[in-house]
């Protein structure tokens, strides 16, 4: 099968092989991490020029806590292949396990403050990629008859004896680190450098287009550094462990290493691949979904992702009509993220790895995501590694509805915020709404309320929730569902606009007949009869109370023709061209004591 | 010791007698087949490049498309950032087939004839032919050097996408009658890209004779492309490196891939007397850090100064793996540009970042569709020197 060679590299690198060669890596890194979506499922998890050094790179990979590094040592030719080594190092992040295996003065390294600092540009420092090399990476490159091939070389164990053991200086006073003739490092080399290759060879797999057809292991008899005693650093024989070399071929066989005497798998295509390499990551070319995840930022695209706070109790059809919005999206090539308030275990998992959030799930249209720290730092990374075109934040409870609103509205230099949408199960919430404050708090504070499972329901029930629930939201959008099925058109308009509807009859203008909030928290509505004072107006916001929860309306100002809808939440307000056709000019106001306030507004506005 | 002491425990601030050299002596390199190390780190090289008296960059176009909506479903609908760009169906390579389903081939073949004089025609095929036709602008500047003596010498940096948005920004800036006159000694194209390269029959209606810079790295459907337009003049392709172009003026290459199935990108640098060093770039997809550091390493600029930078502004390639450093705002602040000109691919709340982080950052007139004054728009100017 021809290898898709042209979209990796342009012709005329293509013509010299030892050039081709010195930037294969680089360049399968850079076309694996055009697409977040690709990038993430290959296990690429950042990469960093090392801008100041020559040809060097640092990146982390999935599953690993610390960041490898990768450099060019020296490049060559043999015929018509160009050969090019790199040197595989790696960082250990300060306090993770691997730590205890490295050499004591790389611990010592790895603990100061410069460490990560340094490690960005390693090239830069000796001490660095000597302390903490562990591998070897070559890259083979056919010119004619094209052919590409990868082979990592190390040890299963790097190790270090200290003769004489190794006493460490401390602040607290001297330590016996190793015992005389002890390990000074023990480094589990071909482990720790795995990871790397499988996501360089995945890469490769994707950006030819096409599986390795051949595979060969080899090793020979390992060795281990001493140092101590009156003989300075020597190296001696180690019968107990192996140097490994791994080699894959695309287009060609694995170029021969001479040092290496002992096969243990050779492997050629069509033959079927050996047993323990039956799930490696590089076995498939196919990575699915590169299409509707876009790094915008390569195209200085910087419109924010529209924020969508998905509410309802467990069981009232949440989940159904969220697949639905994002199949719905994935079909016009959107992409989708969908973050879970809650912490599950897969978030737990990530808190461990460091993280703020912890994907558990990515595929064409959406990537799923727990929370593991704070709102702001997850959505952060999320965003930035992700480009997704919506954010859906779900959260099964709202007990705390004012923190989660103004955690919210702090995210408007990432976000776009669109709407709170609570699904409502029809059968189960009358019951809901009359034992649960959280259930009450969800309808009051949505835009969009969706009744689902309205199958199961009677008409007469049916309308007497809808009185409860307006009662509760008058301004809200209703709409009876059922499975979850509903356009998101119908509930956002085209493009997100839609318009604001005016408070139903039920509840009497002028802020007089408040809902009585069994919980404190009311609604109030003014109804203005002429336009605004827009400084008036402002001012009135600005002086809006805390317990202010959301207010929302359609005004009309003196100085402007049209009307204008009013979006509040506590510590960010917005004013923005009303739709075509928008009639009314009100304010509602939703929070503790909302009547009182609502008067007061009035009186400030002179209205 | 006691066996359950952890090393991380008692390492920190610690020292030892065992110095690095002695360990690193015989490392990883034993594994190698070739085990020496050729490329230690190089010392800068200094090169000189001359010197010029100013620099003068005029925006004829960054806006490359005007619907930031369009342009997303189309690279999505014809597959994603991996497709060859060639095959999108963009103007002016349509077929008639829609998106996702053309080639240079048959898209070429409808206009050929045409190009590079009856442009009109040849548009009114392409729009017939190509998807969101009149989504396409472009991005080209015009850069005049000043040379130490005092006299002014001209270049274009690209040329945009669409030949009816060119043709009318090149009008608009008298650009045309520069070519005509053949006021204008080379065009240098930053990167194959459809929004700086497509545009090329409007420079060849005017000065079919222009010399053309193009980095190492063009496709065959690009080559082709320099062909079918009528260009009869000079073809330059620059090596990855450095490229000296007059006193004070260089370009470099980068070796880079880039979305669309394009390679490699073309910067210009200049050394400005009093002031120090002037970037000029099509879209910086190498990153502003690799870009100033080459700069640094290669060649010898007044004062040691990075002075001023115009262009597509990208802060590197990738995702960075601690995502506190992916700001633009901070990387472009560690180099201490006097004087910054953005527009095109830096995106314009990156822009504002820029200004309300209190950078120096020239800001433009939003006309002519150029959407916010934090961008050095359509039609704005900016001096350096």
């Amino acid at each position: 099968m021809p290898l898709t060679l042209n979209t990796l590299l342009p012709p005329a690198l293509l013509d010299d092989p030892v050039q081709a060669a010195a930037e294969l890596p680089r360049a399968l890194m850079t076309r694996a991490n055009f697409i977040p979506g690709v990038r993430h499922r290959l296990g690429w998890r950042g990469v960093r020029d090392c801008a100041k050094g020559k040809g060097g790179l640092t990146v982390r990979v999935a599953d690993m806590r610390g960041v490898y590094g990768l450099h060019l040592l020296n490049t060559g030719d043999a015929g018509e292949t160009g050969l090019a080594t790199f040197a595989i190092s790696y960082f250990p992040a300060p306090d993770e396990e691997l730590v205890e295996s490295f050499s004591i003065q790389a611990g010592i390294v790895a603990q100061t403050e410069d460490y990560l600092g340094r490690v960005r540009e390693f090239t830069l420092h000796d001490d660095l990629r000597v302390l903490f090399g562990i591998a070897v990476l070559e890259a083979h490159f056919k010119s004619d008859d094209a052919g590409v091939a990868l082979a990592l070389t190390a040890p299963e164990q790097d190790t270090v004896v200290a003769i004489d053991g190794v006493t460490v200086q401390t602040p607290t006073g001297p330590v016996q680190a190793v015992d005389p003739g002890g390990q000074d490092q023990h480094l589990p080399a071909w482990d720790i450098a795995l990871p790397l290759f499988s996501a360089l060879a995945a890469s490769a797999s994707y950006c030819l287009g096409v599986p390795p057809q051949s595979l060969e292991r080899k090793s020979r008899e390992g060795m281990r550094r001493v140092y101590g005693g009156e003989s300075g650093l020597r190296s001696e024989g180690a019968p107990d462990v192996r140097d490994i070399r791994l080699g894959l071929g695309w287009g060609m066989s694995v170029p021969r290493n001479m040092d290496m005497h002992t096969t243990e798998v050779v492997w050629e295509a069509p033959a079927p691949l050996p047993e323990e390499y039956k799930d490696a990551p590089w076995r498939s070319a196919d990575i699915p979904g590169a299409a509707n995840s876009l790094d915008k930022r390569t195209m200085g695209i910087t419109d924010k992702p529209r924020l969508i706070v998905l509410t309802g109790f467990l069981g009232s059809g949440k989940t159904t009509f969220l697949a639905r919005f994002i199949e719905e999206q994935a079909a016009k090539n959107g992409f989708v993220a969908v973050v879970q308030n809650e912490i599950g275990k897969k978030g737990l998992d990530g808190k461990l790895l460091g993280q703020s959030y912890a994907v558990t799930e990515v595929d064409e249209g959406c990537v799923c995501c727990t929370l593991a720290g704070s709102l702001r730092s997850a959505l952060s990374g999320i965003l930035s590694e992700f480009q997704p075109d919506f954010v859906v934040l779900e959260t099964t409870g709202l007990a705390n509805p004012a923190n989660l609103l103004s955690e919210i509205a702090d995210l408007d230099d990432m976000l776009e915020f669109a709407s709170v949408t609570t699904v409502l199960d029809a059968a189960c919430a009358p019951r809901a709404l009359a034992e649960h404050e959280v259930a009450r708090n969800q309808i009051q504070l949505a835009d969009v309320l969706l009744l689902n499972k309205t199958d199961l329901v009677a008409e007469a029930d049916l309308i007497d929730l809808e009185t409860r629930v307006r009662q509760l939201n008058p301004t809200a959008d209703l709409h009876r569902i059922s499975h979850g099925d509903v356009h998101s058109t119908v509930l956002y308009g085209v493009n997100f606009r839609k318009f604001l509807k005016r408070p139903a009859p039920l509840l009497a203008p002028m802020g007089q007949h408040a809902t009585h909030g069994d919980d404190g928290i009311q609604n109030a509505i003014i109804e203005f009869d002429t336009p605004l004072n827009r400084e008036s107006f402002s001012e009135g916001i600005s002086a809006f109370p805390s317990e202010v929860l959301r207010a929302k309306g359609v005004v009309r100002f003196r100085d402007a023709e049209e009307p204008e809808v009013f979006q509040y939440v506590p510590g960010h307000h917005a004013l923005t061209p009303a739709e075509e056709g928008q009639d009314g000019c009100f304010l509602v106001i939703i929070g503790q004591d909302a009547p009182r306030i609502a008067e007061d507004f009035r009186v400030a506005v002179g209205a | 010791m006691s066996g359950n002491m952890k090393r991380r425990d008692f390492l920190k601030g610690a020292a030892t007698g065992v110095g690095v050299g002695l360990l690193g002596a015989m490392g990883v390199y034993s594994y190698s087949p070739m085990r020496e190390e050729h490329f230690t780190q190089s010392e800068r090289k200094m090169t000189e490049i001359g010197v010029c008296k100013s620099v003068k960059v005029t925006n004829i176009s960054e806006t490359s498309w005007f619907d930031n909506g369009t342009l997303m479903g189309d690279i999505k609908g014809a597959g994603g950032l991996l497709v060859n760009q060639y095959d999108y169906n963009w103007p002016p390579f349509g077929n008639g087939k829609g998106l996702g389903k053309g080639s240079y081939d048959e898209g070429i073949a409808q206009i050929k004839h045409l190009l590079p004089n009856r442009l009109d025609e040849a548009w009114d095929i392409i729009e017939a032919n190509s998807v969101h036709p009149e989504n396409a602008g472009g991005y080209a500047a015009l850069v005049e050097v000043e040379e130490m003596s005092g006299n002014k010498r001209k270049f274009l940096l690209d040329v945009g996408w669409s030949y009816k948005w060119c043709d009318e920004c090149f009008k608009r800036e008298g650009i045309d009658k520069m070519l005509e006159n053949k006021e204008i000694e080379a065009l240098f194209f930053s990167h194959e890209h459809f929004d700086h390269f497509w545009g090329l029959p409007v420079a060849l209606k005017y000065d079919p004779e222009i010399t053309i810079y193009i980095p190492e790295g063009f496709y065959e459907e690009g080559l082709q492309y320099i062909k079918d337009c009528g260009h009869k003049g000079k073809l330059i392709t620059v090596k990855t490196g450095l490229n000296k172009v007059i006193p004070g003026m260089a370009s470099y290459v980068f070796a880079i891939p880039i979305i669309c199935r394009v390679y490699g990108e073309q910067s210009l640098y200049f050394n400005v007397a009093d002031k120090g060093l002037v970037s000029v770039t099509g879209c910086c997809h190498q990153g502003i850090i690799r870009f100033a550091e080459t700069a640094y390493n290669e060649i010898k600029y007044e004062n040691d100064k990075c002075h001023g930078i115009y262009g597509g502004l990208h802060i590197s390639p990738f995702d960075d793996w601690d995502p506190k450093y992916d700001d633009l705002v901070i990387s472009l602040g560690d180099y201490g540009f006097e004087r910054i000109g953005c527009n095109h691919c830096t995106g314009v709340l990156c822009a504002k970042k820029f200004i309300a982080a209190g950078y120096p950052v020239v800001e433009g007139t939003a006309r002519f569709r150029s959407k916010d004054k934090a961008y050095l728009g359509n039609g704005d100017v900016i001096t350096f020197g």
